[in-house]
């Protein structure tokens, strides 16, 4: 049976890009249409997985939301050691092989 | 909306957070803190107020007294936890460059050059185009869900 | 509990603090930690100064005291912490067969019963592993033979083996080989084969015979009495050693299932009556094959916590008696927090080392992450692959979009949880794991149960760490 439910949030609660990335970590279980209305966003779930929908949206817009915070705060050291990282693992200091 | 009692289980224990006490960004991360344990939404409540709402997953239960306890302790260490970073995010910084760019303690293996002008200009450089690409591409893969404007008549699915 | 924030935190350090059952274990970016009252707690964090003169020099070498920071010394501390940030992919797992003889209730393998296309690797992939893995830039390589069953493709296995330690001469790069096997197919001449290359061999061994026989069952046979009778083997010869090579003490590992809960202490004492050395208490992930019968075989992170607590207990007691025998997973962490040294352990490091630390091959030459991601290739999921290794170069391996997301995902410095806990100087998170139980490379961690499992260990470490008694024992654990 298919299932539709709605909810609005806040823009100013859960951001545009939280709540799409959200809806990109459920989209095998149900569908997820955003609608903008002023300064909320309508949220609309449909599908067979789209029972507890809001709940679990929520929570995981909530954990996007928090990152993106942490990255405003965080991204020039963050950004420093992955890219430090990945300099490494590629060879970056040195001349990096492999068969081509 | 339930009234919570002291000590009983029920399925929504609210709370109203004054954004003059705590900034969003403290509310949102004390209110995510605690959404392992529940399911949780928070929503605008007049000027300056947040109203955090916690209820059960499914086939769950809340303590709404241990709830309000936990909640109003991560409020308390998130403002502590948000000034120590604030008063010390620049020289966190200064300290992992300068390990990066620093020689290898002995005895290590084959010894690092550490960073010259040039690498370190490349690594400035890498480091603003990682930022962008990880920005873009980290969690979703480049791929967001649409509004229903680009949504409409468009199948998605997880590969497998 | 809480400290409200007061104006006097300006001279308080970047610090990390967590409640560890009514005290307060801090720690910093250093990898140093304290353990205070909470009255003590609350004074330091409102002034910064020591709590009272007891703390003064502790405090003021480890990083605690911000008028008394070392920045040359703090520096030096958090590159040698993070070595592995500057050397590139040191471990390669290459799979040789997915057919296995066993039947575990847990494999994560993906193990296969047949012969079939792509099953066992070829010499010619094989070789062009090998070559990727020489011209890895890291200083030093390890080469882990796993399957499946490994010896069942043992005419590949015994001419790659060769064929690395000739590179390793051509290539002057160190090299260390070592060996997963569940011993139903060894024999005499495969050992001295292997013990003459330097070879390190690993086991899996659960507990006593009942216990290993119910979670790897072996045809009607004891899979258990195999496993027994090699290590007894292997462990005779590293005792006697000889000239011309180096023969390593055999290793074992637990795959803690449901059934080992509740005989924590049986499954150390047949680890000690073998007289082996380390007993690694892994938890199982819901990953691959395990996913699909964790119904039966699962359990949640705080049964797991309270088997490893008291798991851990038990071999502390033993210790104190005069039993050499350590956890590998605590050990692993005392290395990071009593030694402030990077251990090796790619679960569990900042980013985490899927694609950067690592390399999995797969038996018909696709490169994965690491050999979780690699299970999930076999289960359908390629989202972990790399590419084929016979058109890969270190550049193509750093910046494929799988070793890239991995490693901005397993970044601490940006989980809004892990960047604020008292154990993420010496923690890790794991992609793989975050996107098979909660379908995001992030994960979502306040419901992370691997989270939850290393938050328990850690909170049975730094307990143990408390107790002086104990603590000189855990300090005997780390390598010299």
């Amino acid at each position: 049976m298919k299932k539709e439910t709605t909810l609005v949030v806040d823009d100013a609660i859960y951001s545009e890009e939280a709540l799409k990335l959200a809806a990109y970590v459920f989209e095998d279980r149900f569908r997820t249409a955003l609608r903008r209305r002023g300064a909320r966003t309508e949220v609309r779930f449909s599908g067979e997985g789209a029972g507890d929908a809001p709940g679990e949206f929520l929570n995981e817009a909530l954990n996007q939301q928090c990152r993106l915070d942490l990255m405003k705060k965080n991204s020039k050291v963050a950004n420093i050691i992955v890219t430090r990282m990945l300099l490494s693992a590629s060879g970056g200091n040195q001349k990096s092989g492999g068969k081509k | 909306m339930s009234r919570p009692r002291s000590g009983s289980v029920i399925d929504k224990v609210p709370f109203i957070v004054k954004l003059a006490e705590h900034p969003l960004d403290n509310v949102r991360y004390a209110a995510y803190a605690l959404s392992g344990v529940a399911r949780v939404a928070l929503a605008l409540k007049g000027r300056g107020s947040v109203e955090v709402t916690f209820s059960p997953a499914p086939g769950g239960k809340l303590d709404a007294a241990a709830l309000k306890k936990a909640f109003k302790r991560e409020l308390q260490d998130e403002a502590l936890r948000a000034r120590v970073f604030a008063l010390n995010a620049g020289l966190r910084e200064h300290l992992i460059l300068r390990a990066m760019a620093a020689a290898a303690a002995k005895p290590a293996p084959p010894p690092e050059p550490g960073l010259t002008p040039e690498q370190e200009r490349e690594l400035e450089a890498l480091i603003a185009s990682v930022e962008k690409e990880i920005k873009q591409e980290s969690a979703a893969g480049g791929r967001a869900a649409a509004t229903w404007e680009e949504r409409y008549g468009r199948k998605s699915g997880k590969k497998n | 509990m809480a400290v409200k924030a007061a104006k006097r935190t300006e001279r308080v350090p970047q610090v990390y603090w967590r409640d560890i059952g009514g005290r307060m274990l801090l720690t910093n970016d250093f990898g140093s930690y304290a353990v205070m009252t909470e009255a003590e707690f609350r004074r330091y964090m409102k002034t910064g100064a020591p709590p009272s003169p007891a703390f003064r020099d502790k405090l003021g070498a480890s990083g605690f005291l911000r008028e008394r920071l070392d920045m040359e010394a703090l520096a030096a501390g958090w590159r040698r912490r993070n070595a592995f940030l500057f050397a590139g992919p040191g471990l390669h797992i290459l799979v040789m067969t997915l057919r296995c003889n066993q039947g575990c209730l847990y494999c994560q393998s993906g193990a296969v019963r047949s012969p079939g296309p792509g099953t066992d690797m070829s010499w010619e992939t094989a070789r062009r592993c090998v070559d990727l893995a020489f011209a890895s830039p890291a200083p030093a390589i390890t080469i882990e033979f796993q399957g499946g069953e490994p010896l069942l493709n043992w005419g590949v296995l015994k001419k790659t083996v060769d064929y690395a330690r000739s590179l390793e001469k051509k290539k002057g790069k160190p090299l260390s080989l070592a060996l997963i096997s569940n011993f139903t197919l060894m024999d005499e001449k495969k050992a001295e084969f292997l013990l003459s290359r330097e070879c390190s061999i690993c086991t899996s061994l659960d507990g006593p015979a009942d216990l290993h026989d119910r979670n790897r069952p072996f045809s009607g046979a004891s899979s258990h009495a195999a496993v027994v009778r090699w290590l007894k083997y292997f462990k005779r010869r590293s005792d006697r050693q000889g000239p011309g090579y180096r023969i390593f003490k055999p290793g074992a590992l637990l795959t803690v299932s449901r059934d080992s809960l509740g005989r924590g202490r049986e499954i150390v004492d047949e680890y000690a009556g073998l007289g082996l050395e380390d007993i690694f208490l892994r938890p199982l992930a819901p990953i691959g094959y395990a996913k699909r019968a964790w119904p039966k075989i699962g359990y949640s992170a705080e049964e797991f916590s309270r088997f490893y607590a008291g798991t851990l207990d038990h071999i502390i007691a033993l210790n104190a008696r005069g039993t050499r025998i350590k956890e590998k997973t605590a050990s692993m962490f005392l290395e990071k927090i009593l030694a402030g040294r990077d251990p090796g352990f790619m679960d569990a490091r900042c980013p985490c080392g899927a694609g950067v630390g690592q390399l999995a091959y797969d038996p018909r030459g696709q490169v994965y992450t690491c050999d979780e991601g690699r299970m999930m290739g076999w289960e359908g999921d390629d989202m972990f692959r790399i590419g084929d290794v016979r058109g890969l170069d270190y550049g193509r391996i750093a910046s494929a979009p799988a070793s890239r997301a991995c490693c901005a995902s397993s970044n601490l410095e940006q989980q809004p949880m892990c960047s604020r806990c008292a154990y993420r100087p010496y923690c890790g998170v794991c992609p793989v794991y975050n996107f098979e139980a909660q379908r995001s490379l992030w994960g979502h961690m306040p419901s992370n149960g691997r989270c939850a499992v290393f938050m328990g260990i850690f909170d049975a470490i730094f307990r143990a760490l408390a107790s002086p008694k104990k603590a000189k024992i855990l300090a005997g654990w780390t390598a010299e």
